[in-house]
């Protein structure tokens, strides 16, 4: 089907759903029927597997004209029908044709129920993202994907980021912590860029949108519990989702997009009555604390014995390590109710589809008996979608996007202020009724439940789409838009927020304030001309020119010392300092594509784009990005007769897209920074006028095959990127007066991987049947060039993250101290990297000894022992799995497992700390045991030894020995997805007025099964949660678990009304 | 394809220009450009930028050094201040080193480059202009300053110009940045001379005798590795600034240099580290948590120039300010001389004069031997003054946390080296510590 086909189509199916909708009107009516020329038939069109009533299926008689489109209950009309026997057929793009012989009798209107399964493979699927105009997926060569968001009705999610979520291979959601309104951080493909986000690029309904997350620079919650602006687009508004993977898909979108594309479709309108749905979504909300190790602690002195029997109710004796499993205090169940209700309708000069829905969440994070800190977060949520016809060959569309975000999380994650962070840090011993945790520094749990973390936010898409076929084959498509995003962070200790009289920071109280204001303009405007230059040769030419304008605002500011109680301002703050920050960037581009069909089963394709933007430095002038794309449909060509192997396609694709450096990374620049002498200006950016962008080219080489008629399916990618002219945050010396780091095009970074998804459909019968999906992605990734540049260390000069990057490894690998595990006493006691003898260790050891008071030895001593591979912090192969089971006609169960495996490790920070700090950690029981034995005047010297060597080789860890025992296998699967889902049948849905019905328990995070090695909580949780810039830390600091609370397990309800 | 490229690039051009205007020359409201600081309007701002950055860059690195000392213990999380406190001063990758070299880096680059501009750019484009030649006192002051502070700090330093990489100093040679220092702080004494600035005259006066008499000090301690035989300093240089610097504040003056730290400037990191963040706190030897327990070798009372000092500097959270010169000094730059030279009078006259600013305490006849009383008026009156670490190398004491294994035991006179961060930057720095 070429374009101009596809369109007639289009426009001749909305013609005749508007005859069939006015059918159906006349249907309820009482009217009677058999007056007419033929007779009727009624029935109902549902998925196979599901039960789901389909819409939009094209019923019509075969070898008539009479036909029809199903309704949102997949209801269909058909009049007029010759009367005797015929057959009724079905048809849906994604579904094997279904039909049914009826005879038909005057005066009588017969009933046919279809039911349509599923293809496999879905080469005639209708895609738009990375082809420029809407095209069959058949005819790209490159990889895109598809989320169908109607497939989710019943899958427990609430969020943009659960959609995403194990959904494609090599599309990747990582949750970060099971804090309350975190978003993910996506990944497509790993990541292209070592400077720039590595977030892809988000469009909904043809204009940009900002993928930012956070709450922005100048508020932390400590780095969790971050929402993300995706996050506050509505589930219930997406049709569905489509993904470019790399480069070699997405060069029509030129800078920017070398990460991938994301594209959000937006529902739309159908002509006919309106049609109501009405849903509301609970949740129960269950941290899972199995995997927390309980507090374990000893008496050194009397004063501790005593402390420890008021407050726990213990009589220990000195050295005698005792356990107390605080941790589940920090955790109640929480509660979650979203209420969403849409109406849609239309006639043949307008559609529309309105929804709204109102979320409210407060999650399981507890401790409200100590202070208001809470975990909530609260939706408005509203979209319209409205598309007008002013004449046959005008078609205008106004869509629109409303979110207003109320989000309140605790402190938290690796920051000394955290709530559950101070929990995790409780000395036993020290605990007493001012000091419930017994914290040794910082603040107490009930300081830390003072400080509230607040984030409020709007944000608004609007998009105006014009298209006009101008003449027969040629369609002129604009649209324009803007994405604007209000979004207002505040981080407040209270006025006498040291409740208990422990913490010295800023106890007349502290504000923070973050403000920002973010812009994101668009404009696109496409000229596409369709032909046939024989009847084996079709030919589509596309030509276009896009422009970005991204402004962002920030403002704010922080205050600390109030006067008193009450104050809540920062303007209130005896000490105020406020900043401002403005950040533009103009991308300008054009691009040209050709795409040329033999006999609808080979398509090539060839085009490129030039983009010039203002973040490239002065001495460079445009970026080109071409394109080169086949697919061949051999099955087609050949015609081939083999149900075995019943579809058969061969793609290949390559390309180019780019990332342009900062705003205004270019420039040397110098900031303010006032003396008590007066305002002055102190180093900022070294400046590089050569900047350009830096350029990802990217293969692909793909097979899809459908076997048994395509019920099942296996699409198989091998892809290959090089990423030329990275940018490369080069830090030079220090000593030269620029602190900060300068870009510059000196890196190469390259990668490859396959991509497996299988999708078959087992059993299909009437009383049950059952699909199974299954999909894998290998990633390999390498920085194979630094120009020069010396390592990257995330984390600044902080030593105990120790994601690198460095020539000859993965992004983000870990280095550290390992300890040598050559040496049988791996002990240095003279600090010269000597392994003592044991006579000597045994000497040293017949006297008590405390932890800090002698050093292990690890690899390399003496030289740079914190410079050791350790593993990386991505895994091999990711993916999902899982299956759909329909039983009893109307009810089923689906499941979505998620795995991670090989080579993947993640750092536990958190068990670092708790093994080895000598302040507030080693509160582990094994810590508590080698301390005890070690300190304990009974202890012989062989117990003294024995235990330092269980210290040395499992515990010790944190500086100088950054890295040491804490980096571990973590391989893991996850049980992501269980729903049971009960559809009302047709009588019921009757009986109820309703046009539909469904009723779905489910469980997201059910369950989590990990390596064996991994000491920690939830290997998917992180040190950072969603943010997007391109800093270092947020690119490549992962897998990194410290102090985050575990991805939280929620029990679901729905309920689903259609009427 | 390269004319394809370019034709394309003009059509570009072309589109953007056609649309009013070029949209895509975006204006930065945030920074100044290096055009922008050719212009000796700035002066006043260079100038004063190279004193902020360097009063930011000594708040850094004063906090480290303080913790090698008995000065300052850890009670907080992270572990690399418990090995500065065990006296692990030495190593390249400690976090705290490693986060302080740059901002110290970035207040000597910037006080240099504030010479440089009002030398070679604004007064030669104003020659003689009065108040560019004043601002160049201020910024010959800084420059010094800088210099001197390096000096007391580092063990080896490097002096690269932005993208340009130098080698290292070599810690044999780091008595040059103290002669760099008083060249710097003699201009700023012939600038302020010249032009009637008094306020920075006397503080490169007083900058320039701490100067010659650390010159003195570093080279007793250098080579490191020893405690020197005799830890008294003599030096007519200091001798001279410091009875300049006396006879203008008067004998009994209360003068104090503190570089400020304020909300509307910067604040002091090792302010920060102890009041806010909680991470350090004030030694054991000092106080206990609720008492001041350094006592007055004479009156055997809690010393109030420690009391006065710590409660000054306790109560100022994150805006503590560091004092860089004093009265006090300046009398006990001459008491040592004297001692140095067995005059006990002058010793006596010159520890009783620094006592007598501070209210109840007696003078001191010889109760105790002049040495330890030498070294306890220097412990008190300087006290959190950055004075103690090389104090105690000189003088012998170690601070009771360091580990018989540490650098700070093993080698007397460590300081902080060159750190991580610039070693894998600089190609002419190496240390197999860092990779």
């Amino acid at each position: 089907m070429n374009r101009d086909s596809f369109v007639r189509l289009k426009r001749g199916a909305a013609r005749f759903a508007v005859g069939v909708l006015a059918a159906l009107t006349l249907a309820w009516a009482p009217m009677d029927l058999a007056a007419q020329q033929g007779g009727n038939i009624v029935g109902t069109v549902r998925d196979g597997e599901t039960g789901r009533p389909l819409e939009s299926v094209q019923v019509f008689i075969e070898g008539t004209g009479v036909g029809a489109l199903t309704n949102a209950a997949g209801r269909f009309l058909l009049v007029n029908v010759p009367f005797g026997d015929v057959v009724v057929r079905s048809e849906l793009v994604g579904y094997r044709s279904a039909s049914e012989a009826i005879t038909v009798t005057p005066g009588e209107s017969a009933v046919v129920e279809l039911s349509m399964t599923q293809t496999a493979i879905a080469l005639e699927q209708i895609v738009v993202t990375g082809a420029g105009v809407a095209t069959e997926r058949k005819k790209l060569g490159n990889t895109i994907a598809s989320i169908d968001a109607s497939q989710l009705e019943d899958a427990p999610i609430s969020s943009f980021s659960d959609m995403i979520q194990g959904r494609e291979p090599g599309l990747v959601g990582l949750p970060s912590s099971g804090s309350t309104g975190e978003g993910s951080r996506i990944r497509i493909r790993g990541s292209a860029s070592l400077s720039q986000s590595n977030e892809p690029i988000v469009y909904v309904d043809g204009i940009r949108v900002d993928r930012a997350g956070g709450f922005g620079d100048n508020v932390g919650a400590g780095g969790l519990g971050s929402p993300s602006r995706l996050d506050d687009i509505p589930p219930e508004s997406i049709e569905r989702i489509e993904v470019l993977k790399g480069a070699a898909a997405a060069t029509l979108y030129g800078t920017e997009a070398s990460n991938g594309v994301i594209q959000i479709f937006t529902k739309k309108g159908r002509q006919g009555t309106p049609r109501w749905t009405l849903q509301y979504d609970g949740a129960a909300i269950q941290t899972p604390t199995d995997r927390m190790i309980t507090h374990a602690d000893y008496a050194r002195s009397s004063d501790d014995q005593a402390r420890i029997s008021a407050r726990w109710n213990r009589n220990v004796n000195l050295y005698d390590p005792f356990e107390i499993d605080i941790l589940p205090d920090a955790f109640e169940t929480g509660w979650s109710n979203a209420l969403s209700a849409s109406v849609s309708g239309g006639s043949d000069l307008i559609t529309y589809f309105v929804s709204g829905r109102y979320a409210n969440e407060n999650g399981s994070f507890g401790l409200s008996d100590l202070g208001p800190a809470e975990d909530t977060n609260k939706k408005y949520q509203a979209s319209a979608n409205i598309q007008m016809f002013p004449t046959d060959n005008l078609s205008l569309r106004f869509s629109g996007l409303y979110s207003q975000v109320n989000h309140s999380t605790p402190s938290n994650a690796n920051n000394i202020f955290g709530s559950f962070s101070s929990m995790l840090m409780g000395q036993l011993r020290l605990a007493t009724a001012d000091n419930l945790y017994g914290q040794r520094a910082f603040a107490t749990t009930r300081e830390n439940m003072q400080e509230l973390i607040h984030q409020d936010a709007e944000n608004f898409s609007g998009s105006i789409n014009l298209n006009w076929q101008a003449s027969p084959g040629w369609i002129f498509d604009a649209t324009f838009g803007v994405n604007a995003v209000n979004q207002r962070s505040s981080d407040f200790f209270p006025f006498g927020w040291d409740v208990d009289g422990f913490t010295p920071f800023f106890t007349q109280g502290q504000r923070e304030i973050d403000d920002r204001n973010h812009r994101e303009v668009t404009g696109d405007f496409k000229l596409s001309w369709d032909t046939n230059f024989t009847d084996r040769i079709s030919n589509t030419l596309l030509g276009g020119a896009q422009g970005f304008v991204n402004e962002t605002l920030t403002s704010g500011g922080d205050g600390d010392e109030f006067p008193g109680p009450g104050l809540e301002v920062v303007g209130a703050a005896s000490n105020k300092d406020v900043f401002e920050n403005y950040l533009k960037v103009v991308n300008a581009g054009v691009y040209l594509q050709d795409q040329i069909g033999w006999d609808d089963y080979l398509f090539v394709t060839l085009g490129g784009r030039w983009d010039a933007n203002s973040a490239f430095g002065e001495d460079f002038e445009t970026a080109f990005y071409p394109k080169a794309a086949v697919s061949w449909i051999p099955s087609d060509q050949l015609d081939w007769p083999y149900s075995t192997v019943s579809t058969f396609r061969v793609r290949g694709a390559i390309g180019q897209s780019g990332l342009q450096p900062g705003a205004f990374d270019q420039f040397t620049t110098y900031s303010s920074l006032s003396s008590t002498e007066g305002p002055g200006v102190a180093p900022d950016n070294l400046g590089n006028p050569a900047l350009k962008p830096e350029t990802s080219t990217e293969w692909e080489l793909g097979m899809e095959f459908g076997f048994f008629d395509d019920s099942h399916s296996l699409d198989m990618t091998y892809w290959n990127r090089t990423v030329n002219d990275a940018l490369v945050a080069r830090q030079f010396p220090v000593s030269g007066g620029f602190r900060s780091t300068q870009l510059d095009n000196i890196g190469e970074v390259q990668g490859h991987g396959f991509e497996i998804a299988y999708n078959g459909s087992w059993v299909n019968r009437d009383s049950w049947n059952l699909s199974v999906f299954a999909n894998a992605s290998y990633i390999s990734e390498e920085v194979t060039d630094l120009g020069g540049a010396p390592p990257l260390k995330t984390g600044g000069s902080y030593p105990r993250y120790r994601n690198f990057i460095k020539e000859g490894y993965s992004p983000g690998a870990f280095f550290g101290a390992v300890i040598d595990n050559s040496k049988a006493i791996p002990l240095d006691l003279n600090g010269d990297c000597s392994e003592p003898s044991n006579a000597a260790a045994l000497e040293y050891f017949s006297q008590p000894r405390g932890l800090s008071a002698f050093e292990v030895i690890p690899q390399n001593c003496g030289g740079a022992f914190l410079d050791t591979f350790i593993g990386k912090p991505t895994p091999d192969w990711q993916g999902s799995w899982g299956f759909n089971l329909g039983f009893m006609q109307n009810w089923e169960v689906s499941s979505l497992f998620e795995y991670k495996y090989g080579n993947y490790h993640v750092q536990d920070l958190t068990g670092m700390f708790r093994q080895a700090n000598a302040v507030i950690g080693r509160n582990i029981p094994e810590a508590a045991r080698v301390g005890a034995i070690l300190e304990n005047p009974a202890s012989s010297a062989q117990q003294r030894l024995d235990a330092a060597l269980y210290w040395a080789n499992n515990l010790r860890a944190l500086a100088p020995m950054s890295g040491m025992n804490g980096i571990h296998a973590a391989d893991f699967m996850r049980w992501r997805e269980l729903s049971l889902t009960y559809r009302f049948p047709g009588s019921l849905a009757d009986r109820l007025r309703l046009s539909n019905g469904a009723i779905t328990l489910g469980v997201r995070n059910l369950a989590l099964w990990v390596n064996d090695d991994y000491t920690g909580i939830d290997p998917e949780i992180n040190a950072l949660g969603r943010c997007s810039d391109g800093s270092l830390d947020c690119n490549f600091l992962s897998s990194v678990e410290a102090f985050g609370v575990p991805v939280a397990r929620r029990f679901t309800f729905s309920v689903r009304f259609g009427f | 394809m390269r004319m394809f490229k370019k034709a394309t690039g003009f059509a570009l051009a072309v589109v953007v220009a056609t649309s009013g205007c070029d949209i895509l020359d975006v204006e930065n409201p945030n920074n100044l450009v290096q055009d922008d600081l050719n212009n000796a309007a700035a002066a006043s701002a260079v100038v004063n930028g190279g004193l902020a950055t360097l009063t930011r860059g000594i708040g850094y690195t004063h906090a480290p050094s303080a913790t090698v000392s008995d000065e300052i213990r850890w009670i907080g999380s992270r572990d690399a201040w418990n090995q500065l406190n065990f006296g692990f001063v030495s190593s390249a990758a400690n976090e705290f080193t490693d986060a302080a070299f740059p901002f110290i880096n970035e207040g000597r680059w910037m006080t240099d480059e504030a010479v440089r501009l009002l030398n070679e750019v604004y007064l030669a484009e104003n020659p003689g202009d009065a108040t560019l030649e004043t601002e160049l006192g201020r910024a010959n002051l800084h420059a010094g300053l800088a210099y001197l502070w390096v000096a007391e700090n580092f063990d080896d330093f490097v002096l690269s110009n932005r993208t340009i990489e130098a080698p290292p100093v070599g810690e044999g040679n780091m008595s040059q940045m103290v002669d760099e220092a008083i060249r710097y702080l003699g201009e700023a004494i012939s600038l302020s001379t010249k032009h009637g600035d008094e306020v920075t005259q006397l503080r490169a006066y007083a900058a320039r005798a701490r100067a010659h008499h650390y010159r003195a000090v570093w080279g007793m301690l250098n080579p490191s590795g020893s405690v020197p035989s005799n830890p008294l300093v003599s030096s007519s240089a200091a001798d001279s600034d410091a009875s300049w610097v006396l006879q203008r504040i008067g004998t009994a003056g209360l003068w104090r240099w503190d570089l400020e730290y304020t909300n509307a400037s910067v604040a002091n990191d090792f302010g920060f580290q102890v009041n806010e963040r909680g991470e350090l706190a004030i030694g054991l030897a000092y106080y206990s948590g609720s008492d001041w327990v350094l006592m007055d070798p004479i009156d055997d009372v809690a010393d109030p120039r420690v009391v006065e000092q710590g409660e000054r500097f306790l109560a100022s959270g994150q805006y503590t300010s560091t004092t860089l010169a004093s009265g006090a000094e300046m009398h006990l730059i001459l008491a040592e001389s004297a001692l140095a030279s067995n005059d006990t009078d002058g010793f006596a006259l010159h520890v009783n004069h620094a006592r007598a600013l501070t209210t109840g305490l007696s003078d001191y006849t010889g109760q105790i031997p002049a040495l330890d009383m030498l070294i306890h008026e220097r412990r008190a009156a300087l006290f959190l003054q950055n004075r103690r670490l090389n104090d105690h190398y000189r003088f012998g004491i170690p601070s009771p946390a360091w580990q018989g294994t540490s650098h700070a035991s093993t080698n007397n006179g460590a300081l902080q080296p060159i750190t991580c961060i610039e070693v894998r930057a600089n190609t002419q720095v190496s240390n197999a510590e860092c990779g």
